[in-house]
């Protein structure tokens, strides 16, 4: 067992477990998704994204960039909800969670392309 | 190997995590931990102070306790901040500096600049492997007469001394094992503008390899290689080899020439170049006994040369018994008078020492000038360096290795049919020989010389071929006029012409061309750009036939009435 290869498959499987855990819930909701859930979802998507930069395969070049776009999609959840609740006094309407939620959706799907890739690239070494 | 980038963010992994799982924890930290208004309420801050207060605090920027005076929890949370965040960032860029000072990765930034350096080369290159003596005099050869040069090197040092050189173009410097073949391809043996692949280290088992791995990777390329061992060189021309230097051959050949035929080897000189002129008389006596010094090759292949050749000779070797050496060979240290007395150094004409270490050359030679005052020297130079050395000795000629390595290559990289003239031209006359060398001292004087072919066809000379084929006549002479100017003549001539089967060595001015002729000039790098003229310009070439003034460079609605 490889103690490098259990952080990294670690890291993968936290990420995408924390955003399905913020996504799942009412969409308009904001009593169903946590803002530590998010910023947890965001910390871990960034390490993951250093544990993945540096492969020069190719299957690493997939994993970095998928990593990338969760952290983007991520990112950009924060700052809505950052800007709605601080700058304008908008507030949490129904409205603002929903597009929380679907961008966290999308970085969702992401989160489960890198998954998907690492599951392949270690069935592929298995044979 | 690694690119920089990839080696960078290997490295910067640890520091990143850390940076972030710092920042994180802080974070979360402040969200947690309650303050007390001045009502005594609590609050806690949410994500958007928090992550400010750490930004701030983190990069050591401390605006304060904002958005309101913290509470003692809060002070202390503050307090691990401050020590924890300012560790991630001096770890962070600690790693980053100790990664920009690492050998590693200097080394993958230096060679990925180069290998756009070599991507980036529009122009038929040459691969040199090997900076040494001749290396190095082939690189400063090449890059005067503006073409380009790529280097391997196994050694640090040489690499550094290439870059030190002051050159108008850049000369790429690698720091590889060029007997892998990899390197070879990282230096751009596989590019499409790879010209040749020169293998000149001192080592013969390198070179061999050099010259398979170009035959195999490359056919494209020209390969010239050096072999010390007749074994390696047998070797290399089996497996056709372009050209392939033996310099205990080259120094033999030159020796027996400097000797027996002083014309021939000045003509053989001046068009080499290869820095090693005979400074004795033109009318001094040259037969009699020629004293050989030296253990190897050099003086064994140079013995026999001289004995075909009907001049006696005599060997000192260092050691031996009778077995392996000619008859008469004498044995001793070359250096000392006595070994010299017993070889007769007073009644030789001259004394050739071809020792593999120059200090025993330069004692040897010493040692007989102060025996015999009206000696003739001949000496190898194993390096460059000691050049002055041997001028104050004495010596006559001195023959540099590297001088005659590089001296040899050059010819054959800028024209392919040098080596056929060098042939052909050894085989006449001192007489001939006298000739040739006036006629290139009125020509070109005593400039460095440049060689390039070219060869009358429809596709490589198409006016010219027009005329010819026309039944128009136009001659060598007509080549080298000024293009400019037809009553001047440029600094070149015309060496040889191949025709068919046969060649013409030096032809007369008023020879005609024929189509298909083979043409080696050779002359100044300036004159050599204005003879491509001739090659593509219809006007150029009529004006040079016939005197007629270069109508066509005027446009069409002047000609007609220039016209007579």
């Amino acid at each position: 067992m490889n103690p490098e290869k259990v952080v990294f498959a670690f890291f993968i499987l936290l990420a995408l477990t924390l955003n399905f855990g913020f996504f799942i819930g009412e969409m308009d909701n904001p009593d169903h998704h946590n803002a530590y859930e998010l910023f947890a979802a965001i910390a871990v998507s960034l390490i993951a994204t250093v544990m993945k930069m540096g492969e020069r395969t190719h299957i690493g070049a997939v994993l970095l960039a998928s990593s990338l776009v969760a952290d983007l999609q991520l990112l950009a959840a924060a700052l809505v909800w950052g800007v709605a609740v601080h700058v304008t006094d908008a507030g949490l309407t129904p409205a603002v969670m929903a597009s929380v939620v679907s961008l966290s959706g999308g970085a969702l799907l992401a989160n489960i392309v890198s998954t998907v890739v690492v599951l392949i690239e270690t069935n592929r070494f298995r044979r | 190997m690694n690119t920089p980038l990839s080696l960078l963010f290997q490295r910067m992994r640890v520091p990143l995590v850390v940076l972030i799982g710092a920042y994180a924890v802080a974070t979360l930290g402040f969200t947690l931990i309650p303050g007390y208004d001045d009502s005594g309420e609590p609050w806690t801050m949410n994500f958007l102070h928090a992550f400010y207060v750490v930004s701030y605090t983190g990069s050591t920027i401390g605006f304060g306790e904002i958005p309101a005076e913290f509470s003692d929890g809060q002070r202390m949370w503050a307090l691990l901040c401050i020590y924890m965040t300012v560790f991630a960032w001096l770890f962070a860029i600690g790693s980053l500096v100790g990664l920009v000072r690492d050998d590693a990765f200097h080394e993958a930034l230096g060679r990925r600049q180069l290998q756009r350096t070599i991507r980036g080369i529009r122009a038929p290159f040459y691969l040199i492997c090997g900076y040494g003596g001749a290396g190095s005099m082939l690189v400063d050869n090449l890059v005067k007469s503006s073409r380009r040069v790529v280097v391997v090197d196994r050694s640090a040092d040489a690499i550094r001394d290439l870059q030190l050189q002051d050159y108008n173009v850049q000369v790429p410097g690698f720091r590889l094992d060029a007997s892998v073949p990899e390197s070879l391809i990282k230096a751009g043996l596989q590019n499409r503008w790879c010209a040749g692949l020169l293998a000149l280290t001192d080592s013969d088992e390198t070179n061999l390899k050099i010259a398979l791995a170009g035959r195999l990777l490359n056919q494209k390329v020209s390969v010239a290689a050096r072999a010390d061992s007749a074994a390696t060189s047998r070797n290399m021309i089996s497996f056709e080899t372009g050209f392939v230097i033996r310099p205990a051959e080259e120094f033999a050949q030159r020796a027996t020439l400097a000797v027996t035929r002083p014309q021939a080897y000045q003509l053989y000189e001046r068009l080499s170049e290869a820095g090693a002129r005979q400074k004795w008389e033109s009318d001094a006596r040259l037969d009699g006994i020629w004293l050989i010094c030296g253990q190897d090759d050099f003086g064994r292949l140079l013995a026999e040369q001289l004995e075909r050749e009907g001049v006696a000779t005599r060997i000192i070797a260092e050691d031996g018994d009778q077995a392996g050496w000619p008859r008469g060979s004498i044995f001793g240290p070359s250096s000392e008078g006595d070994t010299l007395e017993q070889a007769g150094i007073g009644e030789v004409t001259g004394l050739i020492t071809t020792h593999a270490n120059d200090a025993e050359n330069l004692s040897t030679i010493m040692t007989a000038l102060m025996l015999n005052p009206e000696l003739l020297v001949i000496a190898r130079e194993n390096h460059l360096h000691n050049r002055q050395l041997f001028e104050e000795a004495g010596t006559h000629l001195t023959c540099s290795v590297s001088g005659i390595v590089a001296s040899a290559i050059r010819p054959v990289l800028e024209a392919p049919m040098v080596p056929a003239f060098f042939e052909a031209m050894l085989g006449r006359d001192e007489g001939w020989s006298r000739d040739c060398l006036k006629r290139i001292h009125d020509r070109i004087g005593e400039e460095r010389v440049q060689y390039w072919s070219s060869r009358v066809s429809e596709k490589r000379t198409p006016p010219l071929a027009e005329i010819i084929e026309s039944g128009g006549e136009f001659t060598v002479g007509m080549l080298t006029l000024d293009p400019r100017d037809r009553n001047e003549k440029l600094d070149a001539l015309v060496l040889m012409i191949g025709r068919e089967d046969h060649v013409l060595l030096l032809p007369d001015e008023d020879e005609p061309l024929a189509m298909g002729d083979r043409i080696l000039f050779c002359g100044t790098p300036h004159s050599a750009e204005l003879i491509w003229a001739v090659a593509v310009d219809p006007d150029v070439v009529r004006y040079l036939q016939s005197g007629h003034p270069r109508l066509a460079s005027r446009p069409w609605w002047w000609r007609t009435a220039a016209s007579p």
